[in-house]
């Protein structure tokens, strides 16, 4: 590769830079003890969330969606704080935006109206669901979302969602095999756990097609947004099925098909999740949570999701961006979604999307 | 940790520390800032160290663990991109005025530049890894990186160019190219 003088130059003026530097002696017993116990916290907190398999009866269930509307950040006891910082505040998250592919979230707005924003419910309710219990175990690795209070939605915990998606691979892919591929994800390879990450979690109302919710949805995405092999998917565990059947769905681009689009964001990739089945003018099961992710490119630097009246909070992780709420009234239009590159300017705006429903 | 692994991670980290440190350094722009970095990545490089070291390219892997712990720090903590305030010890006899001043004019003119451009820029320039291996690093394009650059060049340039120690040396690199 030929190289210009300017860059001859930087090489030059960079390692100069670092000639004098004399830096302490690596402190490798520091290192150890952190490690150690980081890797002792990993292994407790595994424990302790299979010890809440055990402990609670899989009684988890978003408490706005049964009528209880104690509101609590999500992940958290019920009664802790419902609003995420304000817009105006200026927070460390803001500096860095999308791009950096891990985690980072910025408030884009205010919640008010009929949404009461990416807010959890507590926990009570109905089973919504058994055999993820079983599922769960030593091999239970797929990695945390980024920010667990804000993406592990209505209660639902880390442990909970973990299995879940360890179940759901078995059984989609032990399916895959047993139906020729018929039902599966043909010539896509068994994901291993620790590439993937949690993107969100949340209790999903159910529908004519869906059947009775409320229904435990886990979003899977590549740890790494880069990655070749298409594993993102939303696992679904229906209440009360004793079969350990697991929905899956997988309608999802990645960044690398959004590049061969010549896209910036997957506008359209939680269509089923963010409003009843029939659309706008559909049936709804009220309240309703609402999510809305997807994948962008590195060129975008910001994303906004209004929805029911209400700007949302975006969450972004691993590639994707995610905002939630939960309807109290039936929105009167589908959510409008923007993208902004790094300057500032608009690279996508869902109002002007012909394929977009407005 | 086996025995015998352990030591190899004590090795490992006993011949990359100074490395790690130095790229974090032009990456905060504080040496205090950059052992920390560094010593956080390689304790996440503990942690994990089984898979790290069954990797293909442990260096590469650490070095993406690190550019993440520091967008990481710079994220959550609004770590401030300062100058160090000592000025290093000169040894090799040059006009030590001169080239402190350039160093902090370089790290000055590196603070312009935005947290990506910056790490590509350190990675490219400093690291000298492959553009392929810098995208992958940040989680993006090739085609990112090579912008990133351009633009990154671009304005150290424009930064530099108002350096009055810098300003001899760009005129040689004029005549050079012509």
């Amino acid at each position: 590769m030929t190289e210009t003088p300017a860059e001859a130059r930087l090489r030059e003026m960079l390692s100069r830079q670092t000639e004098m530097l004399s830096p302490r002696e690596a402190p490798y017993e520091t290192i150890v003890r952190k490690g150690r116990a980081a890797r002792q916290r990993g292994r407790v907190a595994m424990g302790a969330g299979m010890a809440l398999l055990v402990a609670l009866p899989g009684t988890v269930y978003a408490g706005q969606l049964l009528g209880d509307r104690a509101e609590v950040t999500p992940g958290a006891a019920p009664g802790g704080p419902t609003e995420a910082p304000a817009s105006g505040e200026p927070d460390a998250l803001e500096t860095t935006g999308p791009d950096s592919g891990t985690d980072s979230g910025t408030d884009s707005g205010t919640d008010s109206g009929t949404d009461s924003g990416t807010d959890s419910g507590t926990d009570s309710g109905t089973d919504s669901g058994t055999g993820t219990e079983e599922g769960s175990g030593p091999g239970a690795t797929v990695q945390p979302p980024s920010d667990p209070a804000r993406q592990l939605l209505d209660g639902i915990t880390l442990a909970q969602a973990q299995a879940d998606v360890q179940a759901c691979i078995a059984d989609h892919w032990a399916r895959q095999e047993e139906d020729e591929g018929l039902l599966g994800s043909p010539g896509i390879p068994e994901p291993d756990p620790e590439d993937l990450r949690i993107l969100a979690a949340w209790q999903s109302p159910g529908g004519v097609n869906q059947g009775p919710g409320p229904i435990r949805r886990v979003m899977v995405v590549p740890a790494d947004p880069d990655a070749d092999a298409p594993h993102n998917f939303v696992c679904s565990k229906w209440p009360g099925d004793e079969t350990g059947f697991y929905g899956f769905y997988n309608g999802f681009s990645t960044r690398a098909e959004l590049r061969e689009l010549d896209m910036v964001i997957d506008s359209r990739a939680t269509a089923r999740y963010e409003t009843a089945e029939e659309g706008i003018d559909g049936n709804w099961e009220m309240p309703f949570r609402w999510v809305k992710f997807g994948s962008f490119t590195e060129e975008v630097e910001e994303v906004t999701v209004e929805y029911g009246g209400s700007t949302h909070e975006v969450i972004y992780d691993a590639g994707f961006f995610l905002a939630s709420g939960i309807l109290q009234e039936v929105p009167d239009a589908y959510p409008v979604l923007k993208a902004y590159g790094a300057d500032g300017e608009l690279l996508y705006d869902s109002t002007l999307d012909p394929l977009y429903p407005n | 940790m086996h025995a015998d692994v352990e030591e190899e991670f004590r090795a490992f980290v006993r011949s990359r520390w100074p490395r790690l440190v130095s790229t974090a350094y032009l990456l905060t722009g504080d040496l205090h800032h950059a052992e920390d970095v560094a010593q956080t990545a390689l304790t996440k490089a503990y942690r994990s160290w089984n898979r790290v070291r069954r990797s293909d390219n442990p260096d590469a892997y650490v070095r993406r663990i690190l550019v993440t712990s520091h967008k990481d720090r710079f994220r959550k903590r609004r770590v401030a991109e300062r100058l160090t305030d000592a000025l290093p010890d000169v040894a090799d006899g040059r006009d030590p005025l001169s080239a402190s001043e350039q160093r902090q004019e370089l790290m000055a003119a590196l603070a312009t530049l935005s947290s990506r451009q910056r790490t590509v820029v350190v990675l490219r320039y400093w690291e000298d890894i492959p553009e392929a291996e810098v995208a992958q690093a940040l989680g993006c394009s090739v085609g990112t990186v090579k912008s990133q650059a351009s633009r990154a060049l671009a304005r150290l340039r424009g930064a530099l160019r108002e350096s009055p120690t810098v300003f001899a040396a760009q005129g040689e690199e004029r005549k050079n190219t012509r």
